[in-house]
Order: structure tokens, then sequence, then C-alpha cells
């Protein structure tokens, strides 16, 4: 369609009145031109009286009623008289309606004003209930956990396992990279300072100890964290926006015990799994390291065999269950917090990761000073 | 008669359309009038809102053309299509606001892409359309926050904030409560009358349909072709076909159940 610009012209303009006329087709797509053109003039010469000839359009349409209630509403403000002639009855009728309805709502419009003090009680109130939730929600899940280990026959075995293929078999490639990347690295950054005083052998020592003890399970944490806890939040946050979770709680189900459960027991099942795999193919990479400075692979097994003991794997292997119960109950929690709104779950995926990644490295802090000073 | 001296605005020409290969709606041809309010009828199934769908261009026909005042939907492409999308505004089931903007951000979307108008004059335009459908006052909720009722009217107000000549809306009032339900209706009647827009509305509701419908098709999921035609008052009397009598008269066949 080729719609042709409304063009808005000056009749008369004497005294305090301005007359203008208007002609061609107002519609959304062309009105930009002569409502900036109106608003100009009514700028620059504020007249009381302001008369329009809207006579010769050929077509208006809601958004010409705009602009005629705009004019209305400019000249209301600063105390001039707007009237339009020449209107179809149609338009006529249109445009009081909009008019009546606009005086209506204008009259008992009220902006509310927060007050500085009351916007930071709000913000504070808002932080605290959210740890009181967090807290509670911890509470909640893990009296679940341990009533459905106490009844075994409860859990819903069938969706531990699935789980466990989604989040534990599927992210071993990536872990298993991650670990062999993480023991070439380790034993590359050590391998130079160590060389310097001929030590070079204890680039075996350096690389069993930081992955076994520290990096192992951390990143296979931080791992699950960007990989299961968002898609337990986002899955969660679904079926939140979509009633699922309503109609779960109204079926007798508890939605805790129902979603939750059966996901962190899954969880703590794969994560010392999943750390023994980044482990292994950490030790891996610090061999393919290794054997490039000119040692041999039995020299690596034995310097590892003679330094690591069972307490450093051990010691390693426990940090995975709490670092397990972080990222899963940080994704549940998450996921049930969802709000309502498709942005509501990318929300809450997003907070679930890096409530996640925080919580473990906090957890991973408080259990090295531990490990510290019980002497493991 | 009468009805051949208004002008059509879209013409259905022979459209089949279904999914993989399978029809659900075979050979139907039709035409929607300047300015009536037309209601696609139906029971569930009978492809209702695969015809919707196909009239506002999301899928394409298997054969068959859709024109809107000469210009085939299913061939345009580039900027015909955008034009003939602009002259069209859909209201969706289920409201379809975008959630994480409010209303009026809602009603802003198009006019900031679509018109030349400024940042003060999109307000006032999308803010007085809000207001035309009763929703003053809601301008900065987010649409999670309102009720099914205002939703739907906000869906409305969205589909017309271009102006456009035709409104689609797919079942406007299922799930509403009587009375919103009627409101909306006597919505529809009163811009239809005060601004000359063509509607084309999906319904299954009766009610509903008796008050707005200055003409009806109603669909048959046995034939997959249309079955009726005509005003509702009409086909509640005379329809030759016993199945759109029932219809119309909340009936059943005896070996249905």
């Amino acid at each position: 369609m080729s719609d042709q610009g409304p063009k808005l012209e000056v009749l008369d303009k004497k005294d305090q009145k301005l007359s203008l006329r208007i002609s061609g087709r107002l519609s959304a797509k062309t009105a930009g031109n002569v409502w900036r053109e109106a608003e100009e003039l009514l700028e620059k010469s504020h007249p009381s009286q302001l008369l329009l000839d809207a006579a010769p359009l050929e077509y208006c349409d809601m958004t010409g009623v705009c602009f005629f209630q705009e004019l209305k509403n400019r000249q209301d403000s600063s105390g001039g008289t707007f009237q339009v002639e020449g209107l179809s009855a149609d338009i006529k009728n249109l445009f009081e309606i909009v008019s009546q309805r606009h005086d209506k709502a204008t009259a008992k419009k009220e902006i509310p004003k927060v007050h500085f003090i009351e916007a930071l009680g709000r913000t504070a109130e808002h932080y605290l209930s959210d740890l009181y939730d967090q807290i509670a929600f911890i509470g909640e899940a893990l009296s679940h956990l341990v009533k459905a280990l106490s009844h075994p026959r409860s859990i819903r075995w069938k969706d531990v396992w699935v789980f466990i293929e989604k989040a534990g078999v599927d992210a071993v490639p990536l872990v298993s990279l991650t670990g062999f990347l993480i023991g070439v690295i380790m034993a590359f950054q050590s391998a130079l300072p160590l060389r310097q005083t001929g030590s070079d052998l204890f680039v075996a020592n350096v690389v069993a100890f930081t992955v076994l003890r520290e990096l192992g399970p951390l990143i296979t944490a931080i791992i699950l964290a960007g990989r299961t806890g968002s898609a337990i939040a986002a899955e969660i946050g679904t079926m939140k926006i979509n009633e699922e979770i309503d109609a779960l709680t109204t079926m007798g189900f508890e939605p805790v015990r129902f979603l939750v459960v059966s996901r962190i027991l899954g969880i703590l099942f794969l994560a010392p799994l999943l750390t023994i795999v980044c482990d292994f193919f950490g030790m891996v990479g610090g061999a393919v390291v290794f054997r490039t400075l000119g040692y041999s692979l039995t020299t690596y097994m034995h310097q590892i065999v003679t330094v690591v003991t069972l307490r450093d794997i051990f010691g390693g292997l426990l940090k995975a269950y709490p670092f397990a119960i972080a990222v899963g109950g940080i994704g549940c929690l998450h996921g049930l917090r969802t709000k309502a709104g498709a942005s509501a779950v990318g929300e809450s995926t997003t907070s679930s990761v890096v409530t996640g990644m925080l919580t473990i490295i906090i957890l991973d802090g408080v259990i090295s000073a531990i490990y510290y000073v019980l002497g493991i | 008669m009468a009805e051949t001296e208004k002008e059509k605005i879209i013409e259905v020409k022979n459209l089949t359309a279904g999914y993989d290969g399978e029809s659900v709606i075979d050979d139907i041809s039709f035409d929607v009038k300047k300015g009536e309010v037309f209601v696609i009828l139906g029971e569930s199934g009978c492809g209702k809102s695969t015809l919707f769908k196909h009239m506002i261009g999301l899928l394409k026909p298997m054969t068959g053309e859709i024109l809107y005042e000469g210009t085939d939907m299913v061939k345009a492409d580039g900027k015909d299509r955008l034009e003939l999308l602009n002259r069209i505004g859909v209201m969706y089931q289920s409201g379809a606001l975008f959630g994480s903007m409010t209303l009026l951000e809602n009603m802003m979307l198009p006019l900031e892409e679509f018109t030349e108008l400024e940042e003060p004059a999109r307000k006032s335009v999308a803010a007085l359309k809000l207001m035309l459908v009763g929703l003053q006052g809601f301008e900065s909720h987010m649409p999670a926050e309102i009720s099914g009722g205002m939703q739907r009217r906000a869906a409305i107000a969205r589909a017309m904030a271009l102006d456009p000549n035709i409104l689609f809306l797919d079942e406007p009032s299922s799930g509403l409560d009587p009375i919103t339900s009627v409101k909306l209706d006597k919505l529809i009647l009163k811009l239809s009358q005060a601004l000359g827009v063509t509607f084309v509305v999906v319904s299954h509701e009766l009610d509903s349909t008796y008050t707005i419908a200055g003409r009806v098709i109603m669909l048959d999921k046995k034939t997959k072709k249309i079955i009726a035609e005509g005003t509702p008052a009409y086909l509640k009397e005379h329809a030759e076909n016993e199945n759109v009598r029932n219809f119309f008269n909340r009936k059943i066949s005896h070996d249905e159940f």
C-alpha cells in the first residue's frame, strides 16, 4: 500500500488563535511527521485557541485519534482550548470515547512515591527472606532425603537412574577432557620453576597432590554446577511456570520430595564417580608432560605411589559430597522459586549457576581449613 | 445479494492444508468482506487453528491461495510480506504478551520498529490504546501480574498497535468468565463499528458468536470441508446439515458420546 503522508498547513495565525488544516492519510505509519510539526508549532506559539480542520482527511485511524487527543492534552495543560472540525461521524464518536476515558483516567491518577529509606528496608527484607528461604529449604530437603533413605522403597528409582544417565554418563567426555587438560597445565606450570632447582622429578608430586586433593573435586563440582545445576533449575522452573508443580501439589505429592530427592540422590551418587574420572585423566595429563621431560612412566608411578596416601585420595573424594548437595539443592531451590514468565526461567538458571559456584568455593575454603586443623 | 457488493478483503481459494503430508483441511474456499466480523466455528480438532495459522501466514499451505486484496500471502516475501503482516494484527489464544516487558513496552515495540513516531508520541499512542481496552493505570504492570481477562484485552490492544485493517483473534473469550467475555464481545463490536476494522475470529463459544458474528463458516472434522456458511441465526434454524444444527443447538446425535 502506498500511504501518502498527511500534510499540516497553517491557515491562520492571529493574536492567540491558531488555525490548522490537516489533509491526506493519517495512520500509524505516517503520523510521525505531522505529530512532530504540530508539537513544534504549539511549542512556539502557545495559542489560547487551537482550531484544526480535519475535513480534507482521506483516512484516519486510532493513531490519528491519539494525535487529536495529544493536541487536546497539550492545550488543556497550557490553559488553551482545542477544537477539531470536519471529522467523520465514526471518528468523532471514537474521539469522544477516548477523551472521556482519558479525563476519567487522569482524574484519579496518583503516582505513589517510594522513600529512599523504605526502598532500603525493602531490599534488606528481600535479601534476608532470601537467606531464610535457603536455610529453610536446605532443612526441608535434608529431612526428606533422610526420610527417603530410611524408606528406600518410597524413592522413585527410575527417576534417579534417568537423572544419573543425563547428568553423569553424558558428562564423562567433558569431565575427562577438562581433567586431562588440568593435568597437562599443572605439569607444565610446575615444570619451569622446578627445573631451575633441578628437581623436575617432583612435577609428578605436584600434579598428584593438586589434582587429587583440590582440583579434581573442585573442577568436577564446577562442571556439575554449570551443566547439571542449571539444567535442574531450568527444568523445575519451566514446570513451575506451566503450573506442573501446582498439579503435583494438588495430586497429593510433595514437590520437594517428588522432584528434589531423586535429583539430590542422583547427584550424590555421580559426583564422586565423576571426580574419580577427573582425577584419573588429570594424572594421565601429568604423565604425558612428564614423558616429554624425559622420564619414564615407571618413575612417574613410583613418585606418586611413594608420596600420595589413601588419605589424600579419599580426602578429595569426600569433598565431592558437600559440593554435590550444594549444586543439586541450589538448582532445585532456584527452580522452585521461579516467578512467572519466560524470562524468569533464565533468571533462575543464571542465579542457580552463580550461587552454586560461589557456594562451592566457600565450602572448599571451609573444608580446606578443617582438613588443615585435622592434619588430613 | 447485498453481500457480494461489499468489497472482499481476504479471499481463500482452494486451500488444502495439513501437517506432514496429511491434510486437515481439504480444498476449501471462502472470502471475508471488508468491515465484517467473520467467525470460524467448529468442534475441537476440526482444523480451526490450522486454518487460522495459514491465514496469518505462519504456515504454508499444501496447495491453494490466500489473497489479501489481491496479494497472495503464500507467495509474498521480503518487503511485500512485511507490508502484508503490518496490515493484520493477531491476538493469540494465550495472549503471547512478552513476559519480560511491561504492558506499555509490549505496545511500544511494534510502534518503535514500524512507525516514525517519536518516543513521547509512541508512549501516548500506546497508553491511549491500552485505555481503549480499559487498561488505564496498568501501563507499567508485567503481563504476569494481571488477570487472564486483562491479558486478553492487552493482547487485543497490542494487536491494534499499528492500526491494522484486519484483526485476527484466536478464541478470544475461551477461559473467561461470562461477564468478562461479554465485555470483550462489546469491545470487539465497538472497535468494528467505530474503526471499520475487519475481524476474523476463531471460536467455539456459541453465545459470543451470536453476539458478534456477522457471518460464520463452520468446518467439519470428517469431511475436512466447510459444512455451513451464513449468519448464526439462520444456521441455527435452517442449516441443511444435521451436525450444524446440533452444534448450534448444543445437541449430539444418537450414536455419539
